[in-house]
């Protein structure tokens, strides 16, 4: 039947969508300039042409370990938010509508707030005399107040917090979209309801899943005031060290070395990602 | 309406106009200064930009909150804002180096103005106003006997609790540096390897943070018990009554100066609020708000009794701390990030 | 659905989620009443003397009306530009495609401070620098890559029968998708524009460069607050977004409701 060819496939051939041109040149305008400055920054010390940049990055092992947490951080963040976020949003999902939305709105709500703000209130949350604290004690799970700041749990849990709607929100709207008939229609060709989840439903979350995934790492790795304020030493990520090269060490090249490196890393980790699983087949070839 | 009239009407009207923008021309200069924001900025802004404005008419704008890498670009690329920055000494060295500062016309500086004003603080590019201090401040109920040096900020055994600091972008080096040779005379320069080392000792028994408020925060709740703080942001913990006080053992003195950055559009104006606000009366306002000492030592004169040895620089103090090596300091910046990495991969 | 011991468990662990993420928002909501100085929970206690120092300053106003003007328009310009990107990238196949969903999602992962600073010199050239379009040009670029990620992964799924039998009965294609595609692809658009407005709302370093600097938004007086103060103005600030946002919804809701019943 013409079931596969009535999908959303990339089959238009091989011809160029001529209304993108406006957006091209906006990109080129507005993002090539400030990218090719980079790239050439990232070269160009006091006396010219340079590697130097490079060269102290690969000089100093503290630095790949910089980078190294950096990656760690948005893999961890990425695991907790996917375990959260598709239990959170597939139990929205099985609610009655109207009282999805109202629960929605505890997902909402957070967004429309300061995160500078959220991540001080973590601050006072999670200090010695904080609530945790308090309540652990109350509860006699503790004796002493638990050193919560400048650990990898806050970070972590502070960077989750921060990342889990956009999980959630992502989750939600793909699974929102998928016919609970299907689901009927496996259960009764004899699916258990385990079977039916794993096999017809989780499948077809799939693009909702990288997308989310793909969201959550992504700002993970780039987010830097969340570790700084909650962090300490240990949890220095790249984007902190970028930070103190442009404002406090005042090395440009160094900055632009460093931003070149995260880039040409995640750009590299993209490409491999394409080769090993053609998005488009799979976001479109779930039937 | 007939023609002529018509015309009439509007070469009056265009008449007026041009006659208000050009008298509103004469009226008001302009002048946009930048400054820290927070309650330093409100100080200067009540004690010294309102008051200026008052007295000459000029029309003074203020901005705040800047990061040194904004001034660095906005100087660089000619597209200057600011007439008048705030600044702190390395950044003013870093600028000055590389000519991005216009130059201060010392002599035409009043004589009332300079006479105060110590030899090595004349910057040719920068105009010396106040200094704070980096000190030691600590929570009295916890230790009532007071910590007396760095060295004892880094004995967890005699003063047991946990002592709070920022972190990554100005680590507390020197002062470690001062807990590893208690005794020296001197301070710089000392080995960063070493000063580094010292701070990994104390563990976890630091918590390091992103700003100076949240520092004092953290001391304010009960989080640290002992913290390194400029002198001036303890001022509103002690104002609120909470049981801290500051030890000025070993503190390092940081100076702040007015700058004009090279292409400012009112230069002119701002140098003539420069030598308006020189004066040691004028400086000497800002110390009971702030806590900051003026520069200029006869401001002392004009400064309470009670409010003196409070101050960073004043005769009792200064013998007790040093001033800050920001020349060497800026020289280092690069190897303290790095070993600042160092640390968290240890 | 009946109530499996599976369910219930789920149930309560999302529950227990959703109370951790309302939680901080409570507790700022909480302490922006403290009539204290500093920051302090729980407020010990009840004070609209945060609120007077939000609402009574000049500077925090006009900070809130220009985050909230650039922040729509952004969404605006981030929706047409995403929705295009979308388009192309799931329709369409061409050279250099993977490159081109790469540099379009590249913001997102590049620190801000480095976007902030090319923008800058790049807005001196074409002296536009301290507009508000030339912010809302660099906020839709960190925001598009959150539009194009929504968007597409309901692309993906829309099935085009319902546009080509539209093409079919005559429409020409922009009309096909304008009055087919958009409203029932109306949820991931709605997502993409709060995804894009927060963006843009909630963004620090961009704002600190390319603004004048007495024309700040709202992010740069809070970043200034947290340098300098940290008094409870912010949790006075913070609370007011939610509740504005909160209440828009709500009337967002109603007026959803209210059409569906008059038609």
């Amino acid at each position: 039947m013409a079931a596969t060819s009535s999908r959303s496939r990339a089959g238009t051939g091989g011809r160029f969508p001529v209304f993108l041109t406006p957006v091209l040149i906006f990109y080129a305008v507005f993002f090539g300039y400030p990218l090719l400055r980079i790239f050439w920054q990232s070269v160009s010390g006091d006396d010219g042409f340079t590697l130097v940049g490079f060269r102290m990055f690969l000089e100093e092992p503290a630095y790949w370990m910089v980078l190294l947490y950096s990656g760690f951080l948005g893999l961890l963040t990425l695991a907790i938010t996917l375990v959260c976020g598709y239990a959170v949003a597939y139990w929205l999902v099985t609610l009655e509508k109207n009282w999805a939305v109202v629960l929605m709105a505890f997902v909402l709500i957070p967004f429309w707030s300061s995160g500078l703000v959220r991540t001080y209130a973590w601050l006072v949350i999670l200090g010695r005399q904080g609530i945790l604290n308090s309540t652990l004690m109350h509860f006699g799970w503790i004796d002493t107040p638990m050193p919560f700041i400048g650990t990898n749990t806050a970070v972590v849990f502070a960077l989750a917090y921060y990342l889990l709607p956009y999980m959630i929100l992502s989750l939600y709207s793909v699974m929102n979209g998928i016919d609970k008939n299907l689901l009927l229609a496996a259960r009764s060709l004899g699916a258990s309801p385990m079977s039916a989840f794993r096999h017809v439903f989780v499948p077809l979350t799939r693009p909702g899943v990288l997308a989310g995934s793909y969201m959550v790492f992504m700002l993970g790795i780039g987010m830097y005031i969340t570790p700084a304020m909650l962090g300490g030493p240990n949890q220095t990520t790249l984007p902190l060290m970028i930070a103190i090269q442009i404002n406090e060490a005042m090395d440009w090249t160094f900055a632009a070395a460093l931003s070149v490196i995260l880039l040409v890393i995640t750009g590299a980790m993209q490409l491999m990602a394409n080769r090993f699983l053609d998005f488009d087949r799979l976001w479109g070839g779930a039937k | 309406m007939s023609c002529k009239r018509l015309r009439e009407n509007v070469l009056a009207a265009g008449a007026a106009l041009t006659l208000a923008f050009s008298a509103a021309q004469a009226a008001a200069e302009d002048l946009t200064i930048l400054s820290l924001g927070g309650s330093y900025q409100e100080n200067q802004s009540q004690y010294w930009f309102k008051p200026y404005a008052q007295a000459t008419g000029v029309n003074v704008k203020e901005a705040a909150g800047y990061n040194f890498a904004k001034l660095r670009v906005m100087i660089q690329s000619g597209n200057v804002e600011a007439d008048l920055v705030d600044l702190s000494a390395d950044s003013v060295n870093a600028l000055a180096k590389d000519g991005l500062l216009e130059p201060i016309d010392w002599a035409s500086i009043p004589e009332s103005c300079k006479a105060g004003v110590p030899a090595e603080m004349r910057n040719p590019y920068a105009f010396p106003t106040i200094q704070w201090a980096m000190v030691m401040a600590y929570n009295t109920k916890t230790y009532p006997k007071g910590p007396k040096s760095w060295a004892d900020f880094w004995d967890v055994k005699a003063f047991p609790g946990k002592r709070g600091s920022i972190g990554a972008t100005r680590p507390p080096i020197e002062q470690a540096a001062m807990a590893v040779n208690p005794g020296s005379a001197t301070l710089y320069p000392f080995d960063l390897g070493k000063a580094f080392d010292k701070l990994s000792e104390l563990g976890s028994n630091i918590v390091y943070s992103d700003g100076y408020a949240q520092v004092v925060q953290f001391l304010a709740d009960g989080e640290v018990d002992m913290i390194v703080i400029p002198n001036g942001r303890m001022v509103p913990l002690i104002a609120e009554g909470k049981p801290v006080a500051i030890n000025w053992n070993q503190h390092l003195r940081f100076p702040n100066f007015f700058v004009i950055p090279k292409g400012a559009p009112h230069a002119k104006a701002a140098h003539k609020f420069l030598n308006w606000v020189c004066e040691p009366k004028t400086l000497a306002l800002l110390a009971r708000p702030t806590n900051y000492g003026p520069i200029n030592t006869d401001a002392y004169q004009f400064i309470d009794k009670d409010v003196a040895p409070l101050l960073p620089g004043n005769p009792a103090t200064a013998q007790l701390g040093r001033v800050a090596d920001t020349g060497w300091l800026g020289e280092h910046r690069q190897d303290i990030a790095r070993g600042w990495a160092r640390l968290g991969a240890r | 659905m009946p109530l499996s011991p599976g369910r219930l468990a789920l149930g309560v662990f999302s529950c227990a989620i959703l109370a951790v993420l309302i939680a901080p928002i409570v507790i700022i909501f909480l302490v922006s009443f403290t009539p204290t100085k500093m920051l302090q929970f729980p407020p010990p206690g009840f004070s609209l003397r945060w609120y007077e120092a939000y609402f009574g300053d000049a500077m925090w106003m006009h900070a809130t009306r220009v985050s909230f003007v650039v922040a729509s328009l952004t969404a605006i310009l981030s929706l047409v530009v995403g929705f295009t990107i979308s388009l192309a990238l799931v329709r369409y196949r061409f050279r250099g495609k993977a490159m081109f969903r790469m540099l379009v999602m590249s913001p997102l992962i590049l620190p801000k401070i480095i976007i902030a600073v090319g923008l800058y010199f790049l807005y001196v050239r074409l002296r536009i620098l301290g507009t508000t379009g030339a912010l809302v040009i660099a906020h839709t670029l960190i925001a598009v890559p959150y539009v194009v990620m929504i968007v597409t992964a309901s692309l993906y799924g829309f099935d085009r029968r319902l546009e080509w039998a539209a093409r079919s009965l005559g429409a020409s294609p922009t009309r096909a998708v304008w009055l087919i595609t958009l409203p029932n692809l109306r949820p991931a658009i709605l997502g993409g524009a709060l995804f894009a407005f927060v963006a843009s709302f909630d963004d620090i370093i961009l704002s600190l460069f390319l603004t004048q600097l007495t024309e700040p938004t709202l992010p740069r007086q809070i970043w200034v607050n947290v340098q300098q103060t940290i008094d409870p103005t912010i949790a006075a600030v913070s609370t007011f977004m939610t509740v504005v946002s909160v209440l828009g919804l709500w009337l967002v809701t109603l007026a959803q409701r209210l059409s569906k019943r008059s038609m």
